[in-house]
């Protein structure tokens, strides 16, 4: 695949094009003694020399990985060392580097390996080639963007937007370190960005901190959401507030790729996709619940390209759309024997005007094992009642819309801010 | 922990369900004033997290616990 040289790369003030990028890589490569035939795994908190060494280990059709420092725990490096990985740390600007050589693992050349946490939080790691990583390429031609880079360097989202930048014309990316999301949008201002690629968490975080007349200055063209399940009340929100940017919303996983891509600013797909395999080059279906993905960019090692994936995230038929509402494993609590759904909660409360976000877990608790409990940060319309009064007035609303007595919360904890994990997403805990 | 202070925490669960009603009086049975299972699971729970750690009790003495007495003397003991 050709890079696409000419296209613009932005971080921290210094602005300039994707073909200067490999030679600030293989200079600080070089300083540590590495070279086009070793398997790096590049570790950097530089956001310039994440994105200068995935396009500079395309350039030398080398095998690597590329992990954010935050992300370097002890176990992510003894994985990748044990995978034969060898670790490129680089430092700010590529003033430093150096290298903690492993032996094994051949090189095979234009592999790259993605982190995840998976669903057991053990990091583990997923082999695709640039191929396989450039799903975007597929949903057209976009028209030219300069686009805000919000994810974390290394992940799958995080090369998406690389991919589309390195491989589609015109494709602009705005980096800064990676920090919290107003900073991010912050940063961004000064070089200017009209398309950001983002979880939705990373919006309502970002609604909660900015006034929307500061947010509305930025003449955005799109807006892409994924990573999570994406919910109505925010895509009404993002289109009142930019009602000439396309509002794109995609359904995409590290194993099988971006699966489903949505622009007409509804929550869900439609559901006859499910029954005809869907417009995209993936194909997808329904399964006990849970949706499959047949996918031309699955990960390495995950099976023949014609094999059904079970993502174990749950799909649910409304009327004619189908909704994807979070993975199956992470939705049932278990309260003294009765199941009660964490997504169908949420979807009650999130109907309340005085909240603003909520996450629902089970508390682990005597005698039934499990109470449902809930995390809400409040909107402007639940600051001015006490906690305790807000307290009743949820658990009333509860009930009145339905829920039985074992799903409605008994414990609520308020939040000043909606919290988020590294990767800009909501984390599911469990009591 | 305070006997006054199990009674205002099982009030303030009973208000909050909506079951509110005058103050509670000793003898009054959990079947009276409809505190069920959740409610006692969830009293149990905001004691451990007032004291900072786990109640000990026995499930057997549970099946004894009829009024809001019997609440009361159970958690005190279980928080002892």
């Amino acid at each position: 695949m050709k890079l696409q040289t000419a296209n613009r790369f932005s971080c921290e003030g210094q602005e300039g094009s994707l073909g200067d990028l490999p030679a600030l890589f293989a200079a600080a490569a070089h300083r540590a003694g590495a070279g086009a035939s070793d398997r790096l795994a590049v570790i950097s908190d530089d956001p310039r020399m994440l994105v200068a060494s995935a396009v500079g280990l395309h350039a030398w059709s080398a095998d690597g990985a590329i992990v954010a420092a935050t992300a370097a725990s002890p176990a992510v490096r003894s994985l990748l060392l044990e995978r034969g990985y060898s670790l490129l740390e680089i430092g700010p600007s590529g003033e430093w580097a150096r290298l903690q050589r492993t032996s094994g693992g051949g090189a095979q050349g234009g592999r790259i390996a993605l982190l995840t946490s998976g669903t057991t939080g053990t990091p583990k790691l997923l082999t695709h080639t640039w191929e396989s990583l450039a799903t975007l390429r597929a949903a057209g031609t976009l028209p030219p963007h300069r686009w805000l880079l919000t994810y974390l360097p290394g992940t799958y989202a995080w090369f998406q937007m690389l991919t589309l930048s390195m491989f589609g014309a015109e494709q602009a990316l705005v980096a800064s370190p990676h920090c919290s999301p107003e900073e991010i949008w912050d940063n961004g201002l000064a070089a200017g960005f009209d398309a950001v690629s983002s979880t939705p968490t990373f919006w309502r975080y970002l609604l909660a901190l900015r006034r929307a007349a500061d947010l509305v200055r930025v003449p955005l063209a799109q807006i892409t959401l994924g990573g999570e399940p994406v919910r109505q009340d925010l895509l009404d929100r993002l289109r009142s507030l930019f009602p000439a940017a396309r509002l794109t919303h995609i359904y995409a996983a590290a194993e099988v790729g971006a699966a489903i891509v949505v622009h007409d600013g509804r929550e869900g797909f439609p559901r006859g996709w499910l029954a005809d395999g869907g417009p995209g080059r993936c194909r997808i279906r329904e399964a006990g619940g849970i949706l499959e993905v047949q996918s031309p960019y699955a990960a390495e090692g995950t099976g023949s390209k014609d094999l059904w994936h079970s993502t174990g995230d749950r799909v649910e038929i409304r009327g004619n759309r189908a909704v994807i509402t979070g993975r199956a494993a992470d939705d049932v609590l278990n309260v003294g024997g009765r199941k009660a759904s964490a997504v169908a909660i949420e979807e009650v409360l999130r109907a309340n005007p005085l909240l603003s976000w909520c996450r629902v877990r089970g508390a682990r608790a005597p005698l039934v094992g499990t109470l449902v409990a809930a995390d809400v940060v409040l909107a402007e319309a639940g600051r001015s009642v006490t906690r305790e009064e807000a307290e009743r007035e949820l658990t009333a609303f509860c009930v009145a819309h339905g829920l039985p007595e074992w799903m409605v919360p008994r414990l609520w904890t308020f939040l000043d801010r909606v919290p988020v994990s590294p990767a800009f997403k909501v984390e599911r805990l469990h009591g | 922990m305070e006997r006054s202070a199990v009674v205002e925490v099982m009030q303030s669960i009973l208000e909050r369900q909506g079951k509110g009603g005058p103050d509670l009086h000793d003898s009054a049975t959990l079947r009276e004033i409809a505190f069920r299972s959740l409610d006692f699971s969830e009293l149990c729970l905001r004691v451990e997290q007032k004291i900072g750690r786990e109640l000990n009790f026995d499930a057997s003495t549970l099946r004894n616990i009829d009024t809001v007495k019997d609440v009361c003397d159970f958690i005190l003991q279980a928080a002892s």
